[in-house]
């Protein structure tokens, strides 16, 4: 496929998506089932080349027939189609995978928290890490005392830790916002430059 | 006109931002662009303090419909990775991540004259997640079936003879390129001691600022506008820079858009309360 076909391709598939912003359409739609066929045939492909391709190939044949184990044991997944009374089968490999993350997460994963934790109280120097500190208290209270309370510290404490709270999902939404735009931009860009030769690319 | 405007159709505010969109990106005016010093500027500092010839990781765990954000960020780190002299090895927890980023990587690598196997390897996708890493992290070759991209074995890629391990003695830098999971949480968690330095989407910004302060990440790029940072610091202006007026000016649409929404609200809701 030369570019300029590719591009018009693309350009195509772009106008279709964004004709949803004028009103429901069957060009979007088309372009829509289009979207999630790719999706769908790409993961197919993915998968044989990421995972069972390089178990044969850079595994088995070169001589790590131990392998044949675990490839047998993950087998048993597709037990949970077969007739009822056999489908007990497929629990043993989702027992063991799951035994495995747990025994991981365990073993691991307390310790980035307790970095953050000890973090929290480390160099108190200024403003800002009291107001943290502070925050971090208020918070704790809010999900501790998430059933009524009648004390008026704690629910004063409550209000702060919520309005900490709303602001940091103000912050994440707003960011979100323009990550969005990002996305927009690079479409815009494309379309701009691309295709229409109004911009010279970066 | 209060009830004018809150039955104001969407559509025109779309209209209202595409058109502040295109204008400065056909355009631009060109508005200054100040380095945050809390993210962009450490990362760039870490970079810039580590010896010449160091090796730095990217992984990319990342997709395509990031092209925008993280493209750049990987080409500003690439240049200032070749103005200093490091060499790179890229790796990637998002198998579509390789498939887009490889060749652009490859493409920028030519034109700075990088010799594959000597100045820069790609190692490709390697199924299994954590487990696989682990197993990465105590023997590099082994667990990571000792083949590259396109196959081609360790023992004959010279940069591959120095990576025995996935520790800090190794490797140098790890710079991730993130937009969801499986991303940073593996090197912070699995692998503590290797600095770790992240190219975020904007909407994963505000999780990850935190483990700036505790010193887990060394620095941040933070989206579109960290990467017109970067391009700044590298003194190479690339898309980023070129679409960052584009960026301010809608900021500026949002905000009045909020304003005026405001407005709309709570002037209705007084006239509806003197119409009781």
């Amino acid at each position: 496929m030369t570019p300029e076909v590719q591009t018009w391709i693309e350009v195509i598939a772009t106008l279709a998506i964004f004709s949803f912003l004028i009103k429901e359409n069957p060009f979007y739609r088309f372009f829509e089932y289009t979207v999630i066929g790719l999706s769908a045939a790409h993961s197919v492909v993915m998968t044989w080349d990421n995972y069972t391709k390089p178990f044969w190939v850079n595994g088995i044949m070169k001589g790590e027939y131990y392998l044949l184990v675990p490839g047998a044991i993950a087998l048993l997944y597709y037990f949970r189609y077969a007739p009822p009374r056999h489908q007990w089968l497929y629990r043993y490999p989702l027992a063991l995978i799951m035994g495995y993350n747990i025994g991981y997460s365990l073993a691991y994963e307390p310790r980035p928290f307790m970095v953050q934790l000890r973090g929290t109280f480390e160099g108190l120097k200024d403003l800002n890490s009291f107001v943290y500190l502070l925050i971090f208290f208020g918070v704790v209270v809010y999900f501790i005392f998430t059933f009524g309370n009648k004390s008026p510290g704690v629910n004063r404490t409550r209000r702060l830790a919520r309005y900490a709270m709303m602001m940091y999902f103000g912050v994440a939404f707003g960011n979100t916002v323009q990550g969005r735009f990002s996305l927009l931009l690079g479409r815009l860009l494309f379309l701009l430059g691309d295709w229409l030769g109004l911009v010279k690319l970066g | 006109m209060l009830e004018k405007l809150s039955d104001l159709d969407s559509r025109w505010m779309y209209l209202a931002l595409v058109i502040v969109l295109v204008i400065p990106i056909i355009k631009p005016i060109g508005m200054s662009i100040s380095v945050n010093k809390d993210l962009t500027q450490r990362m760039y500092d870490f970079i810039e303090g580590l010896p010449s010839g160091s090796l730095i990781m990217f992984d990319l765990a990342s997709s395509a419909s990031s092209d925008t954000e993280i493209t750049p960020m990987i080409y500003a780190v690439m240049e200032h990775m070749a103005k200093k002299g490091h060499k790179l090895l890229v790796a990637g927890q998002w198998s579509s991540g390789l498939t887009f980023w490889s060749p652009l990587i490859d493409e920028r690598a030519k034109e700075y004259g990088w010799v594959y196997g000597v100045d820069y390897v790609n190692i490709g996708f390697k199924a299994g997640g954590t487990a696989t890493w682990r197993a990465i992290g105590q023997d590099f070759w082994k667990g990571a079936m000792e083949v590259d991209i396109n196959g081609t074995p360790f023992r004959e890629l010279p940069l591959m003879s120095k990576v025995r391990k996935l520790d800090a003695e190794t490797i140098d830098l790890i710079v991730i390129y993130e937009s969801g999971s499986p991303g940073m949480e593996t090197w912070i968690t699995y692998f503590p001691t290797v600095p770790l330095c992240k190219g975020s989407v904007a909407a994963e910004i505000s999780s990850s600022v935190r483990y700036i302060p505790t010193g887990q990440l060394k620095g941040l790029i933070p989206g579109m506008r960290g990467a017109a940072e970067y391009e700044k610091l590298v003194d190479r202006p690339g898309i980023a820079t070129q679409l960052m007026d584009a960026q301010s000016l809608s900021h500026i649409l949002v905000v009045l858009l909020i304003a005026l929404g405001n407005v709309v609200y709570f002037g209705s809701k007084k006239r509806s309360a003197h119409g009781r």
